[in-house]
C-alpha cells in the first residue's frame, strides 16, 4: 500500500481545514462527510455494539425477553447471522443514539448495579466506536436467572441424539 | 479517460484487497441478497461498488471487528483504498472518493470469512 498519498483528511466533524462537500446524507445510518468520501455506520451495527457491550457486563444472563429470545434465535438462524440483536432496539440520529435493552439478570446480583454497569458499558462502547452521543439507555429487566439455569433455553428436546 | 485505467472489476479487486488489509476489517458485506458487488470478466467482487465520474467514487461495504473506533477504521480504509487505486488503477483514480459503509459487526472470536 502506498504511504505517499495525500489522503490524510480524517472524517472528523470538527476539522475546519478541509472544505467538506455537503453531499446528501440520506438514510438512517449515521454519516460523516469528508472531501474524499463519506463514512456511514448502519443502525444494525449500533445495535450489535449495544448487545455486545451489555453482554460484557457480569451479572447479565442474556439479552431479550423469553419470547423475543426464542424468536430472535430462529430469525437469526434463518438469516444466517451468527449474532442476534434480540432484546436491543436503537434509534440512531445524525449525532445521537438512544438504546432500549431487555435483559435477564443472574440471581443474586444487584439488579440496579447490573443495570447501571450495562448503561455505562453501552454508552462507553457506542461513543468510543461510533462517535455518536448516547442520550439514553433504557433497560428492562425481564427475567431472573438462577445458577445452573442459564442454558435451559438451549437444551435440545431429547428427540434426537 | 486514459486507456491506462483499469476495468471496473480490476478496480474493485484492488480496492477490496486494500480494504481487507486494514486491521479491523474482517470481511465484506454484499447486502441482504448479495446485491452489492462488482461484476466483470466472470468474477464477482463482493461489497464493492463503483460510481464512474470525475473524480470517480467507490463504495466499500465492510464487516468490521468489535472494539476500535469505527471512524479511525474508516479513515484507514479510505487512505488504503485511495492510495492503492491511485497507484494501481490508473490516472483516472488519482482523486477517487471512497465511501466507507460499516454494514455489519462481528464479535471477537467469531472469525468471518475473508475475501
Amino acid at each position: 500500500m502506498s504511504d505517499t498519498e495525500p489522503t490524510t483528511t480524517r472524517p472528523s466533524a470538527k476539522t475546519g481545514t478541509s472544505p467538506a462537500t455537503t453531499s446528501s446524507g440520506g438514510g438512517s445510518a449515521s454519516q460523516l462527510v469528508s472531501d474524499r468520501g463519506t463514512t456511514s455506520i448502519a443502525d444494525g451495527v449500533v445495535a450489535k455494539i449495544a448487545s455486545l457491550a451489555a453482554q460484557e457486563v457480569r451479572g447479565v444472563a442474556k439479552l431479550g425477553g423469553a419470547v423475543s429470545g426464542a424468536l430472535g434465535s430462529v430469525v437469526g438462524r434463518l438469516r444466517g447471522s451468527e449474532h442476534s440483536t434480540a432484546g436491543v432496539g436503537v434509534e440512531v440520529g445524525e449525532r445521537q443514539a438512544a438504546v432500549d435493552l431487555a435483559m435477564s439478570v443472574e440471581y443474586p446480583a444487584s439488579i440496579h448495579q447490573v443495570a447501571e454497569s450495562v448503561r455505562e458499558s453501552v454508552i462507553d462502547r457506542i461513543e468510543s466506536m461510533t462517535g455518536l452521543q448516547v442520550v439514553e439507555v433504557n433497560i428492562a429487566v425481564t427475567d431472573l436467572v438462577f445458577p445452573g439455569q442459564e442454558d435451559e433455553g438451549k437444551q435440545d428436546t431429547g428427540r434426537v441424539s | 479517460m486514459a486507456t491506462a485505467d483499469a476495468s471496473p472489476v480490476e478496480v474493485a479487486q484492488i480496492a477490496a484487497a486494500a480494504a481487507a488489509g486494514v486491521p479491523g476489517v474482517v470481511g465484506f458485506h454484499s447486502g441482504t441478497v448479495g446485491e452489492i458487488a462488482t461484476y466483470g470478466g466472470g468474477r464477482r467482487i463482493e461489497g464493492i461498488r463503483l460510481r464512474p465520474g470525475s473524480p470517480p467514487s467507490i463504495a466499500a461495504y465492510l464487516v468490521v471487528a468489535y472494539g476500535q473506533s469505527l471512524h479511525d477504521l474508516a479513515a484507514a480504509v479510505r487512505q488504503a483504498v485511495a492510495g492503492a487505486l491511485a497507484e494501481h488503477a490508473g490516472p483516472g483514480f488519482a482523486l477517487v472518493a471512497v465511501d466507507v459503509h460499516i454494514a455489519d459487526l462481528r464479535a471477537a472470536g467469531t472469525q468471518g470469512a475473508g475475501p
